[in-house]
């Protein structure tokens, strides 16, 4: 009710409005954007950009139903641009990306299974990497935002194919990448190739039937 | 799986709460964003000020210049570049027509700007023909520097221009046009928006295996990699249409305009088709009890490929080679010290791209076999599970015919 009243406030140009969501949504949003961008001031200027943007958009958001899904649908298309220019034009390496190095793990976890987890949060992020920043937003959209794939795909985002396309190339090479640690889905085996990064090698005649 | 999946949702959300905001309040800093206005009694410290500017400069990438001295001389320098581009001959454009520094080659994923790598051969751009073939449409320009085609790959390179001078350039977030390129070899391709495509009469499935795109003040480069699954016959001319629709490209700032995009861009063109000699091998190294035989390399200037045979140590995994990269030549962004993924030819063999030139004594080396549980059935302890690994090294040493 209280975001309802908020989106109301801010399509009525009372950036009170915006300042409720801003509180509600701001480390999510920053969060997201961070798995996505992988560099804690970027995604912290992403996040800012996207309040920015749902302030200028707020005309064409239909209050009638959630404002997360939009919102977060602008954070994630800001966080894929940014993380775009960032790796075309630049290295991780260069760029001093931060390593997951001091994490804090369950107190209540044994010390064997804190190393596992530990473990598996290291091979999670440098899989996550690895991936095309459309798919990484992609597994951030549906993994740790929950969201489902119509609601990936609504509002201007991209068709349900191709949403779908991109989970499953990111399901395949998450799965290639972490080597079974975290299979994710079972995906089907439509093709023999899989490229978990580099340049897919190419097919010789002597395969084809 | 639902145990799988939950694991990594853990994970992610355990790496997403390595994130916390700056500050505990972040409204302030948002609110003048949207206002221009600074909150009443907010004090902004000089480390604040500087924090800022420095996010600035790292959002912008480096072709972007970040003050008007920047932005001047960014403007200069694009007159020099279109004057030497435009000119018969200089050398600008002869530098720009041997390729555009860090696309050149065949790199996995536009989205990956880590995936362009460097030509595995130096003599490449001796091999493009050239097309300087140009289409104008809605204030875009698209041409079709050159083109090269052997038996095995096409490749392609091209640059947009916007000819028109909409207020978006005269401002701070302009907007580029960039060839549309996907890789098509994963999921359903029918489902992927526009991508730049190329036929020929053969009416084969071309896969597009590489590319890279490289944004410059008011141009955009690009090139892309097509595989010819079926073959392509060698002969001195072979026609093919290449489809070249584009994606819209802000250089700063992250607005995306709904409008049409002009294109797609078609040219119709015609290339040589170049052996892509075979080089026989046949050597057979042996390590841990392990035999492998190097029966022979594809040398394709484009993409050189080994195609390594073994027998399997066991039949209860799928037994696969890794070549050792070569850090001289491998861009693709790989740490682990090796090349890109194998591909499986039959029951025994793997073709696997070298990342290098083949020339005069040339040496392949496999790292290592990994070997997955066959029918994808994966232990449940999977937290712990390791793929198996025999670590060699096979070395093979060849001599490449002139």
């Amino acid at each position: 009710v209280e975001e309802r009243a908020a989106v109301e406030r801010l399509k009525r140009g009372d950036i009170g409005g915006l300042e409720v969501l801003v509180r509600k949504h701001h480390t999510r949003a920053g969060r997201a954007a961070y798995l996505i961008v992988r560099d804690h001031a970027l995604a912290e200027d992403v996040a800012q950009s996207a309040f920015v943007r749902a302030y200028e958009q707020i005309d064409q958001f239909d209050a009638g139903r959630p404002f997360r899904p939009w919102f977060m649908k602008i954070v994630v298309n800001s966080a894929v641009e940014v993380a775009r220019r960032r790796e075309r034009t630049t290295s991780y390496e260069k760029a001093g990306v931060e390593a997951p190095m001091a994490w804090l793990v369950d107190p209540a976890a044994g010390p064997h299974e804190q190393a596992e987890e530990a473990e598996q949060r290291r091979r999670v992020w440098e899989a996550l990497e690895k991936l095309p920043p459309v798919q990484r937003a992609a597994v951030v959209q549906r993994y740790y935002l929950g969201m489902s794939e119509v609601e990936m795909s609504e509002g201007g985002g991209a068709p349900p194919g191709t949403i779908k396309s991109r989970l499953y190339a990111a399901r395949r090479s998450l799965s290639k990448l972490l080597h079974a640690h975290v299979r994710v889905e079972d995906v089907p085996e439509t093709r023999e190739r899989s490229v978990p990064t580099g340049v897919p090698p190419p097919r010789f005649k002597e395969e084809r039937p | 799986v639902t145990e799988q999946r939950k694991r990594l949702e853990k994970a992610l959300r355990e790496c997403a709460e390595r994130w916390v905001p700056e500050t505990a309040d972040p409204w302030p800093a948002i609110r003048e964003r949207v206002t221009g206005e600074r909150t009443s009694g907010e004090q902004v410290s000089e480390e604040r000020v500087a924090d800022r500017a420095h996010r600035r400069r790292d959002w912008s990438p480096p072709l972007v210049p970040n003050t008007a001295l920047g932005w001047l001389l960014a403007a200069l320098s694009v007159l020099i570049l279109c004057a030497g581009v435009y000119a018969a001959s200089g050398p600008f454009r002869e530098l720009f027509r041997q390729g555009l520094p860090g696309t050149i080659g065949a790199g996995y994923d536009k989205d990956a700007g880590r995936g362009l790598s460097t030509q595995p051969n130096e003599n490449f751009s001796a091999l493009k023909t050239e097309i300087d073939q140009t289409r104008t449409q809605d204030g875009v320009r698209v041409t079709l520097d050159w083109a090269y085609a052997d038996e095995r790959f096409v490749a392609v390179g091209l640059h947009t221009q916007r000819l028109d001078a909409p207020p978006e350039t005269q401002q701070t977030d302009p907007i580029l046009f960039m060839p549309s390129l996907w890789d098509d070899t994963v999921g359903n391709e029918a489902e992927l928006p526009p991508y730049v495509k190329i036929t020929d009469a053969s009416g084969q499935d071309f896969d597009t295996v590489g590319g890279g795109t490289l944004l410059g003040p008011d141009r955009t480069g690009a090139e892309a990699v097509f595989d010819a699954p079926e073959g392509i016959e060698p002969g001195p001319e072979h026609r093919f249409r290449l489809e070249v629709p584009l994606e819209e490209e802000p250089l700063v700032g992250v607005k995306v305009s709904e409008r049409p995009k002009p294109g797609p861009f078609v040219f119709d063109f015609e290339v040589p088709v170049r052996p892509a000699p075979t080089i026989e091998v046949n050597r057979t190294v042996e390590a841990e009890g392990i035999e492998i035989t190097l029966e022979r390399v594809v040398d394709s200037p484009v993409l050189p490929q080994a195609v390594l045979c073994f027998e399997p140590p066991d039949d209860e995994h799928l037994w696969e080679p890794w070549l050792k990269s070569d850090p001289e030549y491998d861009r693709y962004g790989s740490t682990k010290g090796v090349g890109s993924a194998p591909q499986k030819l039959g029951e025994r063999c793997w073709s696997l791209p070298m990342g290098r030139a083949v020339e005069g004594r040339t040496s392949v080396t496999v790292a290592y076999l990994e070997g997955m549980p066959r029918g994808g059935d994966m232990p449940s302890d999977a937290n712990t599970f390791r793929p198996k690994r025999i670590h060699g090294p096979w070395t093979f040493e060849f001599e490449a015919p002139d």
